[in-house]
Formats: structure tokens, C-alpha cells, sequence
């Protein structure tokens, strides 16, 4: 299991918090996905392929910070996403134009099993350390 | 300016399952498992029952 934020997402980091030439006020990080891939992210990975089944959500409110420590929930409901969930992953675009196919990943966890009900609601929460490491 | 920047950034994870309508949070753990979820890293919570969460989980 590897947990990676992806060169992409950095780039996206950097961009935004120093408002670059690549700088869009659209991009930042605002949707989750979950997917059924077992294709292991890399550091260069960009988008998530295509993976059998993908499903993809926004979070259920403004993702909030402590110190170093960034965090993002989402809850899938019950009738949704029912299949098992081997990566999850956060994206630097809004539902309507993430996709399996998007360049537009952040950061994802992969080589996960993890099975969602058709009838259990579950809420995944990431969180995303910015580490000083002098 | 001569001071080296060094940070980093990691993810990490936490899945949580909530019983529906009904359900206690026992029944919710047994039919996590019969769906086939590893019941070595399933935590029972109170009201909930967390199903996984990254070794380095600090959230």
C-alpha cells in the first residue's frame, strides 16, 4: 500500500500558493474519487486511468486545517459506489470535469480492499501533512 | 535568503461505515465481513465501525 501525493499535486500545491502563471482559481483541491483499478499509483501518475468502475465526489463541506494536518471528508451514500475500493484520491477539479481520464490527481492511496455495501453509508477522510522537515 | 527549505507532504486515510435504519453497530461489523472486508482491520467504534485506516493514520 503506498499513500502518494503525485508530482501533479505538487505542482498544483506550488501553483496555488504562490499564484504562478499556472494559477486558476477553479483549481484546488475539491473532489474525492474512489475506484476499482489495481494499477499502483506512482509519483508521476496523473490521471487514474480506466479503471472498471470509477465514482467521484465532492466533500461535505469546506475541508478544514490544524496546524500541518489538511482535512478532507466525504460520505458515499448508501446506494452508491458499490463495489470494492481499491484506490482513493483527491483531485484538483470539480465533479462535473473530474473523470477516470482527467489529468487531475492530487494524492491517492492504492492496493486497498475495501468493500462498500449497497445498503452502508461510509465516509472516507483523508488528510493531507505538510511536514517542516529541518 | 540561505535557509534551505525542506518539507514534505503525505495522505493518509480512515474509512468509516455507519449502520443504516435499524441496524446496531454489530450487525453493521458482521455483514462488513460476510461482504469480505478483513475483519483484522476493522476497528467497532461506539455508533460506527471503522473498516481501514493507513498505518500512519494521524487525522
Amino acid at each position: 500500500m503506498a499513500d502518494n501525493v503525485f508530482d501533479q499535486g505538487l505542482q498544483r500545491i506550488a501553483d496555488t500558493a504562490s499564484q504562478t502563471a499556472g494559477y486558476s482559481s477553479s483549481r484546488y483541491i475539491r473532489t474525492f474519487s474512489v475506484d476499482d483499478s489495481s494499477t499502483a499509483f506512482t509519483q508521476t501518475t496523473t490521471t487514474a486511468g480506466s479503471p472498471t468502475n470509477f465514482y467521484d465526489r465532492a466533500f461535505d463541506s469546506t475541508p478544514t486545517r490544524s496546524g500541518l494536518v489538511v482535512t478532507h471528508t466525504t460520505t458515499i451514500p448508501s446506494a452508491d459506489a458499490a463495489f470494492t475500493h481499491r484506490r482513493i484520491a483527491l483531485h484538483d477539479d470539480t465533479t462535473a470535469n473530474v473523470t477516470g481520464a482527467s489529468a487531475t490527481l492530487v494524492c491517492g492511496v492504492d492496493n486497498l480492499s475495501i468493500v462498500k455495501p449497497n445498503n452502508v453509508p461510509f465516509t472516507y477522510v483523508i488528510t493531507l501533512t505538510y511536514a517542516d522537515n529541518t | 535568503m540561505n535557509r534551505n527549505v525542506e518539507a514534505s507532504v503525505s495522505a493518509q486515510l480512515r474509512v468509516i461505515a455507519h449502520p443504516p435504519e435499524g441496524w446496531n453497530v454489530l450487525k453493521l461489523y458482521d455483514e462488513l465481513v460476510h461482504a469480505g472486508n478483513d475483519p483484522k482491520k476493522m476497528i467497532i467504534q461506539d455508533n460506527y465501525v471503522i473498516v481501514y485506516q493507513t498505518e500512519n493514520w494521524d487525522g
